[in-house]
């Protein structure tokens, strides 16, 4: 995935993430990375809370590679191929479809807005 | 005793008449063959610009007489007894550096005499004592154009006995210092020389041709299932095949080889087998573990597959556009904004006003 400069580390909120097909957050919501303050962040989201972290030792800019080892009760979290994360309190296991996109926020995501902006990926895999 | 010596001296006699025979013919084929060396020099290095047939001049009614000769060069040639002229017009493209007269003669007494003029000026003298037609040549300048050219057989004679006679078979004007052209209309040669016939061939592949031509092979073009794949102007003809882009199986190969003068030859096909492995399913980037791809999308295509994603947020079309989905946001998804194209997934975001439907 392709992540667009920005005046410092990237610009606006592009995400890949998943969340869950039923009610959120109890259903879960797996933020494999979203572009939060100029960085490559990782959450799980469930009525528990939404834990996480952020790489900063990536830049955030450019094109990079970006997973999560989804397993029963543990979601471990790629950039990469290096480990930047592990969640393992609270995870849920019911089905969830995949997302990629780019969100504009004055407020949220690595503020401010700019457009024109874009977001490209090479792929999306799932492996079970 | 006596008559057998008589018979043997006549044995001898006839020996040795045959020996001088010998010795007189051998004399001549080495003549003649330094003579053949000469005109065969002389033809390589020259070009005939013009001919006239001598049948085909103008001369009397009376005298000259229009003979079939099979070793004339038309099968024709006039016969003259008498001290009769025959002239006749040749064009020329380019300039001549010579004439030539193409005759032979009947000795009587001594040999027949010719001469040549050209646009009236005498340019050739030449005693005629070949019994077959030989040509008679001397060096002038003849500039390109037209020209008349006049024959004249000068020193007629007649006996009871005999009659000289000279046969005319043609005039030429030659130019000595262009070798003649001749079309090339020879073919190359090609063939393809690896990988052979039936061959397994994966990755690149060398393709390789051997050509050659009676001048020179200006190019070689390779084709794969008939399509022009490369040329190589120069030899070693070779072509790096990449298979790897190929249906496994067999595809053929073939080379057509030029010359300048664009003369081509298909090489005969040759067909082989591609096989290239398979790659493996790509694994999850540094993660260990036996996996099994169950998804993926290499956005290879030109749209967006909708069989496998939605454009937008939900919505209920896969044209309609999303609203923003929280407060902090305030971007609308919309289709439009979402494309395929050079292998990637591209996502974009401008400003307009957000005419949601959704």
């Amino acid at each position: 995935m392709w992540i667009a400069p920005g005046t410092g580390a990237g610009q606006n909120w592009p995400a890949f993430w998943a969340d869950g097909t039923g009610t959120w957050p109890t259903t879960g919501e797996l933020d494999v990375m979203e572009l939060l303050g100029g960085n490559l962040c990782y959450h799980f989201h469930s009525p528990a809370g939404g834990p996480g972290g952020c790489d900063k030792t990536i830049p955030a800019t450019g094109w990079h590679t970006f997973g999560a080892n989804w397993q029963p009760g543990v979601v471990t979290y790629y950039y990469d191929g290096k480990q930047v994360g592990q969640i393992s309190s609270n995870i849920t296991s019911s089905p969830m479809f995949l997302i990629a996109n780019l969100g504009l926020s004055p407020t949220s995501g690595t503020p401010p807005v700019v457009t024109p902006s874009s977001t490209q990926v090479d792929y999306i895999r799932v492996w079970q | 005793m006596a008559q057998t010596k008589s018979k043997n001296s006549k044995k001898i006699i006839k020996s040795l008449k045959l020996n001088g025979k010998n010795r007189y013919i051998v004399v001549a084929l080495i003549f003649a063959l330094v003579g053949g060396i000469y005109y065969v020099y002389r033809s390589f290095a020259a070009t005939t610009v013009a001919t006239i047939e001598a049948e085909n001049m103008t001369f009397a009614a009376t005298g000259p007489v229009v003979v079939s000769d099979s070793a004339a060069g038309s099968g024709k040639a006039v016969k003259l007894t008498s001290n009769v002229a025959i002239t006749g017009t040749f064009t020329s493209q380019i300039e001549a550096t010579s004439i030539s007269v193409r005759a032979k003669g009947t000795v009587c007494g001594s040999a027949p005499q010719v001469t040549v003029s050209v646009d009236g000026k005498s340019v050739l003298t030449a005693t005629v004592s070949a019994t077959s037609y030989t040509n008679y040549k001397v060096t002038t300048p003849i500039p390109a154009g037209s020209h008349t050219v006049k024959t004249v057989f000068s020193n007629p004679y007649k006996t009871r006995k005999c009659t000289r006679t000279l046969y005319v078979d043609s005039v030429s004007a030659i130019n000595d210092n262009v070798s003649p052209v001749t079309a090339d209309t020879t073919v190359p040669s090609v063939s393809i020389t690896s990988p052979g016939s039936a061959a397994t061939v994966s990755g690149v592949t060398n393709v390789t041709a051997n050509a050659t031509d009676n001048v020179a092979v200006s190019k070689i073009d390779f084709f794969v299932d008939n399509v022009l794949k490369s040329t190589v102007t120069a030899s070693p003809y070779n072509y790096s095949w990449d298979t790897i882009a190929m249906v496994n199986g067999n595809h053929t190969l073939y080379a057509i080889a030029y010359d300048a003068a664009g003369n081509k030859t298909q090489s005969s096909t040759t067909t082989v087998n591609v096989s290239n492995v398979t790659t493996a399913d790509p694994v999850p980037y540094n993660v260990s573990g036996n996996w099994t791809l169950k998804f993926g999308d290499d956005f290879n295509g030109t749209k967006l597959d909708l069989t496998k994603w939605r454009p937008n947020w939900l919505a209920g079309t896969d044209t309609a556009i999303t609203k923003p989905i929280n407060s902090a946001e305030v971007s609308c998804f919309d289709p439009s904004q979402v494309s395929v194209g050079g292998g990637l997934l591209t996502i974009s975001a401008v400003t307009r006003p957000c005419l949601a439907n959704n």
